[in-house]
C-alpha cells in the first residue's frame, strides 16, 4: 500500500515536472468521419479476436479497465508509450480491482521477463490503425513492441483520427520516418498446427483488446 | 484440407479485384527482374546499415551463417518458420557445429521432437494426431500433457519461454523482402516470429531471393492476398517489419544480418517453363486443394516442398531428377492452377519436369495411344466390350498395359461420330459453331456429339465438324512434350481458317476445351493458337450464355434429384458453374457439393498401383459418400472419364449434361440413347 502511494506520488510528480496537468476532459473534438472509420475498425478487431471499446471521453477509460482485469488474473503491469495522465488512470483503475501489482515502465528491463508474462497486463500505444484489416500499428520508438508481446493480456490505445483505411495509408509514413520496425497485430496469437484446429494463446498474447478514444491520449 | 480450401477460396473471392490484379504484377515483376531487383536489394539494405550476405549456393549460406554464429560465440538459436532453412538443411549444420536449435513455431517444433520433416509449409505437423503429439512429449520431454490442442499448446508456450528468454540468435525466413528499402517482412499467428525477433542479441533473416518485391506499395499487395489465400483470412495476427534497427528487449539495436540466397532462382528466372514458380507466395492453396496431396500428404508428395509447388520448387533448388520422383503423383487436374493466386501453370510446368527427366515409363507411352485404342475398338465394338469385360483378359491388360481390371471401363458403341453426321458436316468450309468432340465422343459413343450437334442447330447455330484428333491430354499428363506439341499442331491448323471466319468452337468434353483454350497457346506460343484459344468454350457453358432454348414443356415426367459434378478443367473455363445455373433456369432440381476432384484423372485413375487406381478409388469413395449423402438420384456431368469414377462408385446413373438440355428440347434420337452417360 506504502509503494503504491508512493509510485502514484512518483507518476504525479514527474507530470508535473514534464509540464503535463492531469486530463479533467476532452480538449478536441473528433469528426464524424474519423469517428465512423474508428467504428468500423473496432468492428473489424472484434471479428479478429479482440476486446474492443470506444472511449469518448478520458473519464470512461478507467472503467473499461476496471470491466476486462475483473476478467483477468492480473499481477504486473508493462506500460509503454503512455502520458502521465494514462498511466495514472489504468494504474488507479487496476488497484481498484486487484490488490497488488508489479508495475514496469518501459523502456526500462529487467534481465528476466518471466514476472511479466504470466497473469500480467500490457498496455501500450499504438500509432495507427487499419480499418480493413483490424490491424494495430507498433512501431519501434516507445517499447510498445514487448509491452504488446510479452504479457498474457495486452490493450492497445489509439485516438479515432489515427485509424488509416487501408496498408497503402501506411506507404508515406514507411518512408518518411527511417523505421527501424514495425508489427502490425491483427488479433491475439494462434494457432492451428494441430489438427487444424483453431487455439488462442501460443507464444503472445492469451488475450488482446483494443480502445479507441474520442479523446487525445498524448496531452 | 476441404474446409482450408473453402475459407481460402471464400477470402480470395471477397478481395478487390484489384488487389489480385497488383499482386500478379508486382510478382510477374519479380519474376521477369530478379537479378535487378536483388541488386536494388542488397544495396538500399547496406546504406540502411544492414550487413547483406548474397549465397548462390547452399554451401555458402550455410557457411556465412555457421561462421557468423561460431565468432559470436552462440551457444542457441531459436527460429521461426521458414522453409528456406530447411531447403539448406541449417539446422543440421548449426547442431553439427554444435550449436543448440531450437524451431519455436509450434507445428515446427513438434516435427523437430519427432525427428521428421515437415509434411505442410502452412501446417507442418498436420499429419501428426493431437494423440501422437501427447505421446511424443511424455517420450520427448518426460511430461504428461493431456491430448487436447489447448493443452498442448499451453505446454509449448511455457516449454519454450526459457529458450526465448536465453538465445543468443534469432533466425527467421521472410515473407517478403522490399527492395526499396531493404526491409523484411515475415507473416506469423503464434507469436513466436516477433519473440525470435526481439529477445536475442543477434538476428539472421534467411530469404530466398524470389521473395523481394520492388515497393512497398506491391508488399501490401503481397500482405492482402496471402493471408487470404493460405488461412481464409484478411490477417495474420502478426505481420512484422524487420529492418536494420530492428525492435530489440535490450532497448538497442541487435546485431542484424539478411542473407539472401539464390540456389537455382536466378537459372529458373531464364527458363521458361519454370520461371512462373518464382512468383509463388507460399500460400500452400495448391497443396489444400490437390486430390492426390489430400490422400498421401507431403511426406509421400513431396521432397523438402510439398505438394504441386513442391514439384516446381525441388526442380529449383535441387534438380530436374529429383523433381520427377514426386511429379508422378500429379493428375493434371489443374486445380492447382485454378486455386493459384499468382496463376502459376503448375500442372504444364511439371509435365515439362516429366517430360525433361525422360523417365516416363513404357505404360505411360502406351496410355498416350489412347485414341488408337479407341479408333480399333470403335471398329470391333463386340470385341472389345467383350474382352473390357472379361476376367481373363482384364488381367492380361493389366500386367501388359498396366490398366487396374477393377476399372470400370467405357462400352464401345460401334462406328464414329463422322460416318454417323456424313460429310456435310465434315467438309464444311465455314459454320458458326465448329464441334470438337475428342475421342471419347468420336469413337466410344458418338451419340453425345450427335446430340451435341442437333441441341446446337436447334439453338440456330449452323455447324461444322471437321477430323481433328484427340486433344493429346494424355501427352501432356505423362510428358511427352514432342507429342503433345504435334497432336496441337494439327488440330490447331485445320481449327484456324474457321476461327479466322469467326466461327466459335466448342467442346463436350472439358479436358478438351481445357487444352484448346488453355494448354495449346502455351505449348505451341503461336498466334494461330492464341486465336484458337480466345474463340473456344464448352458448348453447355455457350449456351447458358447465348442459348435460345425452343419454348417447350419438358418433355420427361420424372423431376429426379440431380447431383451436378463440376468437372476440374472446367473450372479454369468459366466463372462459377454454367451447367449448373443452366440446369436450373430449365426447370431441373439440381444439387450440387464442391469437393474438387473425383479422383479418377483421365488414364492415370485407370493404372494399375499406388499412383493410379488405389488413390483415384480412394478419393472416388470419398466423394461417393458425399453424393450419395445428397440424396440424389442421378448425376449430371460433362466429363467422360468423371463419369466412369461416379458411376463405379456411387452406382448411380451419370448422363452428359447435353441430355438434360436435349430432353428440355424434345430431340429424340435413338442413335444418341446414352451406353455409357
Amino acid at each position: 500500500m506504502f509503494m503504491q502511494r508512493v509510485y502514484i506520488l512518483y507518476i504525479v510528480m514527474a507530470a508535473w515536472l514534464k509540464g503535463e496537468a492531469p486530463r479533467a476532459s476532452a480538449t478536441r473534438g473528433i469528426d464524424s468521419a474519423a469517428k465512423n472509420l474508428g467504428y468500423e475498425f473496432l468492428e473489424k478487431c472484434r471479428k479478429n479476436g479482440f476486446k474492443t471499446a470506444y472511449v469518448e471521453r478520458p473519464e470512461a477509460l478507467a472503467s473499461v479497465f476496471s470491466e476486462w482485469a475483473a476478467h483477468w488474473s492480473i499481477k504486473s503491469l508493462m506500460i509503454a508509450g503512455l502520458s502521465g495522465f494514462l498511466k495514472e488512470t489504468i494504474f488507479n483503475a487496476l488497484i481498484s480491482v486487484k490488490k497488488e501489482i508489479t508495475c514496469l515502465e518501459l523502456p526500462d528491463l529487467p534481465s528476466d521477463l518471466t514476472l511479466f508474462r504470466a497473469s500480467s497486463l500490457g498496455v501500450f500505444r499504438v500509432y495507427a490503425g487499419v480499418a480493413e484489416t483490424g490491424g494495430l500499428i507498433v512501431l519501434d520508438d516507445w517499447g510498445s513492441n514487448l509491452a504488446s508481446l510479452i504479457p498474457e493480456y495486452t490493450v492497445g490505445l489509439l485516438e479515432a483520427g489515427e485509424v488509416v483505411s487501408d496498408y497503402w495509408a501506411l506507404t508515406s509514413v514507411l518512408r518518411q520516418r527511417d523505421i527501424g520496425g514495425m508489427v502490425i497485430i491483427s488479433g491475439p496469437s494462434s494457432t492451428s498446427d494441430i489438427e487444424l484446429t483453431h487455439v488462442i494463446g501460443v507464444h503472445g498474447p492469451v488475450e488482446a483488446g483494443v480502445i479507441v478514444t474520442g479523446f487525445e491520449l498524448d496531452e | 484440407m476441404l474446409s482450408m480450401t473453402e475459407k481460402s477460396r471464400g477470402a480470395i473471392l471477397s478481395l478487390p479485384p484489384q488487389y489480385l490484379q497488383g499482386l500478379l504484377a508486382a510478382r510477374q515483376k519479380t519474376q521477369e527482374n530478379l537479378a535487378t531487383l536483388l541488386e536494388k536489394t542488397v544495396d538500399s539494405a547496406r546504406r540502411r546499415g544492414c550487413q547483406v550476405f548474397v549465397a548462390e549456393t547452399a554451401e555458402e549460406a550455410l557457411r556465412y551463417i555457421v561462421e557468423l554464429a561460431k565468432r559470436r560465440g552462440v551457444k542457441r538459436v531459436i527460429k521461426s518458420k521458414s522453409m528456406t532453412t530447411e531447403e539448406l538443411d541449417l539446422n543440421h549444420a548449426l547442431s553439427s557445429a554444435g550449436i543448440e536449435v531450437v524451431e519455436t513455431d509450434l507445428g515446427e517444433r513438434i516435427v523437430q521432437l519427432a525427428g521428421q520433416r515437415p509434411s505442410h509449409i502452412i501446417a507442418p505437423a498436420v499429419h501428426l494426431s493431437r494423440e501422437d503429439v501427447a505421446r511424443l512429449v511424455k517420450e520427448r520431454r518426460n511430461i504428461a500433457v493431456d491430448p487436447s490442442p489447448e493443452a498442448i499448446t499451453r505446454f509449448f508456450r511455457k516449454d519454450l519461454w526459457q529458450s526465448f528468454q536465453e538465445a543468443d540468435m534469432g533466425i527467421t525466413g521472410a515473407n517478403i523482402v522490399v527492395a526499396e528499402d531493404g526491409h523484411v517482412v515475415i507473416v506469423t499467428n503464434e507469436g513466436n516470429g516477433r519473440l525470435v525477433t526481439t529477445m536475442p542479441r543477434i538476428l539472421v533473416s534467411v530469404a530466398g531471393i524470389e521473395k523481394i518485391v520492388e515497393s512497398w506499395e506491391e508488399a501490401f499487395h503481397v500482405l492482402r492476398v496471402l493471408p487470404a489465400s493460405a488461412v481464409g483470412r484478411d490477417a495474420t495476427s502478426y505481420i512484422t517489419v524487420i529492418g536494420p534497427r530492428a525492435m530489440s528487449r535490450h532497448g538497442q539495436v541487435p546485431e542484424y544480418h539478411l542473407v539472401l540466397v539464390n540456389n537455382g532462382r536466378l537459372r529458373a528466372g531464364s527458363e521458361v517453363w519454370l520461371k512462373e514458380a518464382l512468383r509463388c507466395i507460399r500460400c500452400a492453396a495448391c497443396l489444400d486443394i490437390c486430390p492426390t496431396f489430400r490422400v498421401l500428404g507431403g511426406h509421400i508428395f513431396g521432397d523438402i516442398y510439398t505438394g504441386p509447388m513442391g514439384v516446381l520448387w525441388t526442380a529449383i533448388t535441387r534438380d530436374v531428377k529429383a523433381a520427377s520422383e514426386i511429379a508422378k503423383y500429379c493428375v493434371s487436374c489443374s486445380l492447382c492452377l485454378s486455386a493459384c493466386p499468382v496463376q502459376i501453370d503448375i500442372p504444364l510446368a511439371i509435365s515439362r519436369i516429366k517430360d525433361a527427366s525422360g523417365n516416363q515409363t513404357t505404360r505411360e507411352r502406351m496410355l498416350t495411344m489412347y485414341e488408337r485404342y479407341a479408333a480399333l475398338g470403335s471398329s470391333f465394338p463386340r470385341l472389345f466390350n467383350w474382352l473390357q469385360g472379361s476376367r481373363i483378359t482384364r488381367r492380361l491388360l493389366e500386367s501388359i498395359l498396366g490398366i487396374d481390371r477393377r476399372r470400370m471401363m467405357h462400352r464401345f458403341k460401334g462406328g464414329n461420330l463422322y460416318k454417323a453426321l456424313g460429310e456435310r458436316y465434315l467438309e464444311a468450309q465455314e459454320a458458326d459453331v465448329v464441334y470438337f468432340p475428342d475421342t471419347y465422343a468420336t469413337f466410344m459413343d458418338w451419340g453425345i456429339g450427335l446430340l451435341a450437334v442437333r441441341v446446337l442447330e436447334a439453338n440456330g447455330y449452323s455447324v461444322a465438324v471437321p477430323k481433328t484428333a484427340g486433344s493429346g491430354m494424355p501427352s501432356i499428363q505423362y510428358g511427352f512434350h514432342s507429342k503433345a506439341r504435334q497432336i496441337a499442331e494439327k488440330n490447331v491448323r485445320m481449327l484456324k481458317s474457321f476461327v479466322e471466319k469467326g466461327s466459335k468452337i466448342v467442346c463436350t468434353e472439358p479436358t478438351a476445351a481445357y487444352c484448346l483454350s488453355e494448354a495449346y497457346p502455351k505449348i505451341l506460343g503461336s498466334e494461330d493458337s492464341k486465336k484458337v484459344a480466345e474463340a473456344t468454350t464448352e458448348l453447355v457453358a455457350l449456351l447458358a450464355t447465348e442459348g435460345k432454348p425452343a419454348q417447350r414443356p419438358m418433355s420427361h415426367s420424372a423431376n429426379s434429384a440431380i447431383f451436378y459434378h463440376h468437372p476440374c478443367h472446367s473450372r479454369l473455363l468459366a466463372k462459377g458453374r454454367p451447367s449448373e445455373e443452366l440446369l436450373k433456369r430449365l426447370g431441373y432440381s439440381v444439387s450440387t457439393i464442391d469437393y474438387g476432384c473425383c479422383g479418377i484423372a483421365g488414364t492415370w485413375g485407370m493404372r494399375v498401383g499406388v499412383e493410379g487406381y488405389l488413390i483415384s478409388s480412394e478419393i472416388g469413395r470419398r466423394v461417393a459418400d458425399l453424393i450419395l449423402a445428397t440424396g440424389a438420384k442421378e448425376i449430371a456431368t460433362e466429363s467422360s472419364v468423371c463419369s466412369q469414377q461416379l458411376r463405379q462408385f456411387t452406382g448411380l446413373k451419370v448422363r452428359h449434361t447435353i441430355r438434360y438440355i436435349a430432353e428440355y428440347l424434345g430431340i429424340q434420337d435413338r442413335d444418341s440413347d446414352a451406353l455409357n452417360f
